[in-house]
């Protein structure tokens, strides 16, 4: 889990100060917004990526109530990229 | 939506005190940035809530890939966040329909009540001293440094962590704030986890909670880049700093501090409501 959460915990930190300062040397850079874009949609997906993880430890461990658990947060989650997308 | 740097600089130093406050307690940060956006910033609302959910996961992906991550009670987070997580969809249905003064009230009036049980349970530890003995299928065990003793406790009101965390998830969604301002005194005063071992599963299951609700805002086109880029490192600043002070500070001083704040939350949403 710990692998997983600081990459993308260091990868979206320097897009977000890169995308940052580009956005401060030129305002309404399109390529500025580009990067933070990325950046802030790498930061939402840290908790699904994390989430799998656990469920893939408790499927190893045999757990499978726990794992039940994990996949249905993860269906859950599915449902609000729904609601987003239909407005 | 035009900002100046001297506006980016305000929202980078008050993500930071948020981000600082918010992993030290484990409970997001977002309670304190949203009323900081609006109310001191004039930023509008929408805007705000969705900064605010974005700084959520940061400190909670900072806590749970830090020191503090040997806290998290993973089987617990997992049953709390399919919790959290349907009260968050369900807030984002809510939010079109519902008084924004009516839920301001009960916020203010809640947190102030959960403020009182903390103090009032200053000097209880929800621990088991036998070290030897068994946590249960949800409890767990750790080793805590302030004390230097195998820390073992078993989960206490079941129905209550699943209903606390319900709506803890559907103010997430609301109100823009992670959450953890309910779960960790839920946690710690009446289900008996310590309040280290709640603000580290807390922290952790707030990512998820605050994730849910934050693609629906960036869904709807409420998340501003800048803004959000700005909190968001900010906070990140904050936590590493609230993380090393956390590790210092014993536990009695963290719920002492977790009541003042909860008393501040209190009146800051009272003052909202009316």
């Amino acid at each position: 889990m710990g692998v997983v959460l600081r990459a993308a915990n260091i990868v979206s930190t320097v897009m977000l100060v890169c995308g940052l300062l580009m956005w401060i040397r030129g305002p309404n850079g399109e390529s500025a917004l580009v990067v933070l874009n990325i950046a802030l949609l790498l930061l939402m997906a840290a908790p699904a990526f994390w989430l799998m993880d656990a469920v893939a430890e408790e499927l190893r461990a045999r757990e499978w109530g726990f794992a039940a658990l994990g996949i249905m947060t993860l269906a859950l989650l599915c449902g609000s990229l729904i609601v987003a997308l239909n407005g | 939506m035009p900002f100046s740097l001297g506006l980016l600089a305000a929202v980078m130093a008050g993500g930071a005190l948020a981000g600082g406050l918010g992993s030290l307690l484990g409970i997001g940060g977002g309670v304190f940035l949203v009323p900081f956006l609006t109310l001191g910033l004039g930023i509008p609302i929408r805007p705000a809530l969705a900064t605010s959910l974005l700084t959520v996961i940061a400190t909670s992906t900072a806590i749970s890939s830090g020191p503090s991550r040997e806290l998290i009670n993973l089987r617990l987070g997992l049953l709390i966040a399919v919790a959290t997580v349907t009260g968050s969809l369900s807030g984002a249905i809510m939010a079109g329909t519902l008084s924004s003064t009516g839920l301001y009230g009960v916020f203010a009036a809640s947190t102030f009540a959960i403020a009182v049980v903390m103090l009032t349970r200053l000097d209880v530890r929800n621990v088991i001293l036998d070290p030897d003995a068994q946590p249960g299928t949800l409890g767990a065990r750790y080793h805590e440094d302030e004390s230097g003793r195998e820390i073992v406790y078993r989960i206490r009101r079941l129905p209550l962590v699943l209903g606390g965390s319900f709506a803890a998830g559907n103010l997430s969604t609301l109100l823009g704030v992670g959450g953890g301002v309910i779960t960790v005194p839920l946690l710690n005063a009446w289900c008996g986890v310590p309040i280290r071992a709640a603000a580290a599963t807390s922290a952790f299951t707030l990512g998820v909670t605050a994730t849910s609700g934050a693609i629906i805002y960036y869904g709807r086109g409420d998340v501003v880049p800048v803004l959000a880029a700005a909190a968001v490192l900010g906070v990140k600043l904050g936590s590493l700093a609230g993380l090393r002070a956390g590790a210092r500070a014993n536990a009695r001083g963290l719920k002492l501090l977790l009541a003042l704040v909860l008393m501040v939350v209190s009146a800051l949403m009272m003052r909202r409501a009316f």
